[in-house]
């Protein structure tokens, strides 16, 4: 795939779950080696979007271009060579609780490469140390905190050396500093290795510090999708509100007392 | 599911869509559980020819939780089934003068039925309530579908160790059970009516043919795949927290007890009828 063309195609994808439609012909694309973050209030439809490109939800109707492939419309063994190409990291790590750190790294490599057990051992070191957690490779998961769950979890999705890493809500959960340090590590993903990463999240301190692209979704529909000047010079007020998480506005959920009064008498 | 008979039909059509949605629900759940059994045995046959799972690493562990650390219970339960039914039928029978007929039962009921079975409740419970409460804090941990994302297929990794573990160790535990039973009831018989252990062990395997042992691991097998299939299946459909696993897991135990003891029935008389 070219560099010039974008390695992630997202095109008019709607999702219903019974008669709630949660993405309303949502479309956008993703350059190569940058990292594109997908903001949104709770029960916006951004994890949703986030499980539809990586194959994990089918649309309902659309379809989502991964390096050239349409996941979407993937079955079996095709979806299998797609996955192949990205990594994902969920917002709990989902690590296998019954293995160790190494091991969960290996996992990948066990199943999809011919590498002998001495080369998987040397990939599972060199993983582990661009995230800083050589140190923890025979813990279990349960023995790490927050931060090191992440990034554990991070060096589990590169162990193939995918094109594309997924990330749910990185910072979910953590302090702060763990909060930059795993915002630090996207962005070396992105400049050592031209890795494009696709973030959730709705901390707008990690999207300044992360963020190439920003694709907003307010009830399932795209408000924006721009640049970080962008979203900072947007006069949309779902944009604004967002932005300056202020409690009245568009997305407020306060009710009027009008509405409070109605609710209770009818 | 119920709509369309209430609104057609009335009060009849209420009563129907009543009957027809748990129908219905239990239907897509065998359904579900028949796929599930599918792609396992998929993954436990072809697929490890064709690479596409690594199954030989996961089956030593398997094999070692499911069969070597059940010995301690299956032990203590199989002794003791032994130990109760002589308990149980040594006076009646002592007073028919029939005592020396203690053993040929203690046998006969060991290896057909309660060898079997004993073997499959505890299977059910302590290995079938292990598999429905891991999957399903594997599944609201989002591990099952991490191996997904991974292109690792969970019933290649999770199902297929587990269903071949069961197929493996369960009938060899019922084999065990046999002789457990036979030593529980000898141990009685010994101390509590006078009959030596020898004329026991010669006296045991007087009415046991082919067809008691082939029809006892006939059930053996069947059970398991029963336990397994059930199990794995309400882990990896498990929902809704903590609370949803305590509730997956009840309802996984108490629907492999039910399918173990309809299918033992069913089982028992297809061997009176065509194997005894």
């Amino acid at each position: 795939m070219p560099r010039d063309q974008p390695i992630i195609r997202v095109r008019d994808v709607t999702k219903r779950f019974g008669d709630v439609e949660v993405l309303r012909g949502v479309s956008f694309d993703v350059m190569p080696g940058t990292t594109v973050c997908i903001l949104g209030g709770s029960g916006g439809g951004k994890s949703t979007l986030l499980k539809v490109m990586f194959g994990a939800e089918p649309p309902t109707s659309g379809q989502v271009w991964i390096d050239g492939d349409d996941i979407a419309a993937a079955r079996g063994r095709e979806l299998d060579r797609i996955r192949r190409k990205f990594g994902v990291m969920f917002q709990s790590g989902a690590m296998l609780n019954s293995l160790s750190v190494a091991e969960n790294v290996a996992l990948p490599l066990r199943y999809h490469s011919k590498l002998d057990e001495d080369t998987i051992a040397t990939t599972v070191k060199i993983k582990l140390h661009q995230v800083d957690l050589l140190h923890a490779a025979d813990r279990l998961p349960s023995q790490l905190s927050g931060g090191m769950l992440k990034r554990a979890a991070v060096a589990r999705a590169l162990a193939l050396d995918p094109k594309i890493l997924f990330y749910d809500e990185p910072s979910a959960g953590l302090d702060p500093i763990a909060t930059t340090r795993v915002d630090q590590l996207i962005n070396d993903l992105k400049h050592a290795m031209g890795i494009t990463n696709c973030v959730v999240t709705h901390v707008m301190e990690s999207v300044e510090r992360i963020a190439d692209q920003v694709v907003m979704l307010d009830r399932g529909a795209v408000v924006l999708d721009g640049s970080l000047e962008e979203l900072n010079a947007s006069e949309d007020p779902r944009v604004q509100q967002f932005r300056e998480g202020g409690l009245r506005g568009p997305q407020s959920g306060v009710v009027s007392t009008q509405d409070y009064l109605r609710d209770l008498l009818l | 599911m119920s709509a369309w008979p209430e609104r057609l039909l009335g009060a009849p059509g209420r009563l129907l869509g009543r009957v027809g949605q748990p129908v219905g629900g239990a239907l897509r759940h065998v359904s579900g559980m028949w796929h599930l059994l599918v792609a396992s045995i998929y993954y436990s046959t072809v697929a490890p020819l064709t690479g596409r799972s690594k199954l030989r690493e996961q089956l030593a562990p398997a094999l070692r939780n499911v069969g070597v650390r059940s010995l301690p219970i299956i032990v203590l339960v199989n002794l003791l089934t032994g130990a109760i039914l002589v308990l149980q039928t040594g006076d009646v029978m002592a007073k028919f003068g029939q005592l020396q007929e203690v053993p040929g039962m203690v046998a006969l009921s060991m290896v057909r039925e309660l060898g079997p079975l004993m073997t499959a409740i505890v299977m059910t419970a302590r290995i079938g309530a292990s598999f429905t409460a891991v999957l399903a804090a594997m599944r609201l941990n989002d591990e099952i579908l991490a191996l997904e994302t991974m292109a690792i297929h969970p019933a290649g990794y999770l199902l297929a160790p587990r269903l071949l573990s069961m197929l493996v160790m369960v009938p060899c535990l019922t084999v065990l059970s046999y002789a457990l039973g036979m030593v529980g009831g000898a141990v009685v018989a010994s101390g509590a009516y006078d009959l030596s252990l020898a004329f026991y062990a010669e006296n045991s395997f007087r009415y046991l043919d082919f067809a008691d042992l082939a029809s006892g691991l006939l059930k053996a097998v069947v059970f398991s795949v029963l336990i397994s299939t059930v199990c794995c299946y309400y882990g990896v459909i498990a929902a809704g927290g903590p609370t949803g696993l305590g509730r997956y897991t009840m309802v996984a135990v108490v629907t492999s007890l039910v399918a173990v003891v309809v299918a033992d029935a069913v089982l028992t008389a297809f061997a009176v009828s065509y194997m005894y």
